[in-house]
């Protein structure tokens, strides 16, 4: 097994309710599995334990069956697993060129000089599309599509095996979100990933993904291949989510869109802190 | 066809010599929602702003053009003469409920004195009740109690809508009311919306990037790009039977659009930035069936022949990527 989660509970600080439960989830060589939910279901905590940035409460997450507290800084299972983040400038540093930013990650983990790690930094960055007259700009000066390819650059700089993204397409444009949404597909097959998607977006899921789990306050509420849980959702309120998709109806609820409307929500309800 | 309740005619803004509004014209029926769609940068909040008189002069920015609002031009008001339009027959709602509310006071305080200031001869409490119960807000009583910080994004946004209709406007102009919020909150907002919208007989300009929105909730839509107004009509005609390459492609683009074994038709490129300079139509860089002259000249925002509200700007309305020039 690449990566796994078993019985993964992580409770923050000053918090009551855990953020995320009981969770398990296997991720095979070449799977590409989606995460979906709302704000508040566990999904983003969920991708920091999966990468290994946040240690779980109860439970744990094993690289190659090894978990991750055992696994040092230069180990090279640290880089089998990498993330996408979900705002890509914030994720970039302000001072680095596109190409000075793969660079450094390809010489911490590979013995070779700052020009060949030039040469294969561009490379990569022309894998991933951005044009040739952006690879020597700064974050600043580039746009939230070219920001999203310069980090998934990076993290292929890490050769990893398992690309684990958070909302990779959400603070993009229209129009430059389905670019990103091939580009991601394609790796998948050119570098041999596996992918987790985690996303509140249906369409991006639906699309990316061959299974996914369905969160709801921190706990996985369904499960099953992508295309069944779309054409046939068991748990209410994974019908709940499809059918909330603005012009789409999902083909196994009957009820036109313009049918009831949703019950009023234990979340929405609920006076701010939970 | 009843008179437009604001008619928006060849709008253009300027900033220091660059011009990320140019040309907008739509009109707004009494009672209808039109929908104005695009991309960052493609001047759809500019637009709302200068129809709610939130536009700063400051900095170089000019504006011309037209929008006639039940007689008056909105874009020649002072400030003053605002004060006595806005929240009482056009009101705003922001895309971020957070940062339109007073953070260090509860919701009771902020929505009496808004209704104080807008509507004095109501009886605030009163009032109050009757605005909560028009947003469906669960357990009123409680929520008045609160910070802003205290209710979530969607309880916010409920109650931005209730301080936008205290002065009991004829038009709300929402900037992304949805898009900060989860899809079954937004659906829920969304339906708020509409139901107000014939409850109250109002008219809505409704601010999106999502055109599922548009689909659900929109009567009329415009599809902005690059500053213009490049396609628009009745929504169910425009989103069945795109003319302009630009709606076919962003549709085309939907995640939901393709097979899970086909790759989505992405369009290339980006949307120009501020101060790029786009020769022609400015769609044409990335455009599947431009052809030499539509980098040439811009094309004109022309009425469709046989249908009746449908407009649109694009040398090659229609056609397909074989379509001979």
């Amino acid at each position: 097994m690449l990566l796994e989660a078993r019985d993964v509970e992580v409770t923050y600080p000053r918090q009551d309710a855990p953020a995320l439960r009981d969770f398990d989830l296997q991720v095979d060589e070449r799977a590409a599995i989606g995460i979906v939910g709302e704000s508040g279901s566990g999904k983003t905590t969920l991708g920091r334990a999966l990468i290994g940035a946040l240690a779980p409460t109860k439970g744990e997450v094993l690289v190659r069956g090894k978990p991750w507290s055992e696994v040092g800084r230069r180990d090279p299972l640290r880089r089998s697993v990498q993330m996408i983040f979900q705002d890509p400038y914030s994720s970039l540093n302000p001072h680095l060129t596109a190409r000075q930013t793969v660079g450094e990650v390809i010489r911490h983990w590979h013995r070779v000089g700052r020009h060949a790690a030039s040469r294969r930094a561009a490379d990569l960055l022309a894998d991933v599309g951005l044009p040739a007259a952006a690879i020597d700009r700064r974050p600043g000066r580039l746009s939230g599509g070219q920001c999203q390819r310069v980090g998934i650059a990076r993290a292929l700089a890490c050769e990893p095996q398992v690309l684990v993204a958070d909302e990779p397409t959400s603070s993009l444009d229209v129009s430059v979100q389905a670019q990103i949404l091939n580009l991601l597909r394609s790796l998948r097959e050119t570098h041999r990933l596996a992918l987790v998607i985690i996303s509140h977006d249906l369409g991006v899921v639906r699309y990316l993904t061959d299974s996914a789990v369905v969160m709801y306050a921190g706990e996985a509420v369904e499960r099953g291949p992508t295309d069944v849980l779309f054409a046939r959702p068991k748990h209410p309120y994974t019908r709940k989510l499809l059918d909330a998709i603005p012009g789409q109806t999902s083909a196994g609820a009957a009820q036109p869109p313009s049918a009831a409307p949703l019950a009023a929500q234990p979340r929405e309800t609920h006076a701010g802190r939970k | 066809m009843t008179a437009a309740l604001l008619e928006v005619r060849d709008l253009a803004i300027e900033i220091a010599g660059w011009e990320p509004v140019v040309d907008v014209s739509f009109d707004v029926a009494a009672g209808e929602c039109v929908a104005v769609v695009g991309e960052t940068g493609s001047g759809k909040t500019l637009t709302c702003r200068a129809v709610t008189g939130l536009l700063q002069r400051r900095g170089g920015k000019a504006v011309r053009g037209s929008a006639h609002f039940d007689g008056v031009d909105l874009l020649e008001l002072s400030d003053r003469q605002w004060q006595a339009l806005r929240g009482r027959r056009i009101s705003f709602i922001p895309q971020t409920s957070m940062s339109g509310l007073d953070p260090i006071m509860r919701i009771r305080n902020q929505l009496q004195e808004t209704i104080r200031v807008i509507a004095p001869q109501d009886d605030p409490k009163q009032r109050m009740r009757e605005l909560l119960e028009l947003v469906h807000m669960p357990r009123p009583e409680q929520v008045l109690a609160l910070y802003p910080h205290e209710l979530s994004g969607g309880m916010r946004q409920r109650i931005m809508i209730a301080f936008a209709l205290v002065g009991r406007p004829q038009l709300i102009v929402a900037d992304e009311p949805t898009t900060a919020l989860d899809v079954t909150l937004q659906r829920n907002i969304l339906q708020l919306l509409k139901e107000l919208q014939h409850e109250t007989s109002m008219s809505l300009i409704l601010v999106t990037h999502d055109l599922g929105v548009v689909e659900e909730v929109a009567d009329s839509v415009a599809i902005m790009y690059a500053g213009r107004v490049v396609e628009s009509g009745r929504a169910a005609t425009v989103l069945r039977e795109p003319l302009h390459p630009y709606t076919r492609a962003l549709l085309a683009a939907r995640p939901f659009a393709a097979g899970r074994d086909q790759e989505l038709a992405a369009i290339g490129g980006q949307p120009p930035g501020a101060g790029d300079h786009v020769g022609g139509c400015p769609f044409s860089p990335r455009c599947s069936i431009a052809v030499g002259a539509c980098s040439e000249n811009v094309p004109p925002f022309t009425p469709v022949v046989d249908r009746p509200d449908h407009r649109v700007a694009c040398w090659r309305a229609g056609k397909d990527a074989d379509d001979a020039a």
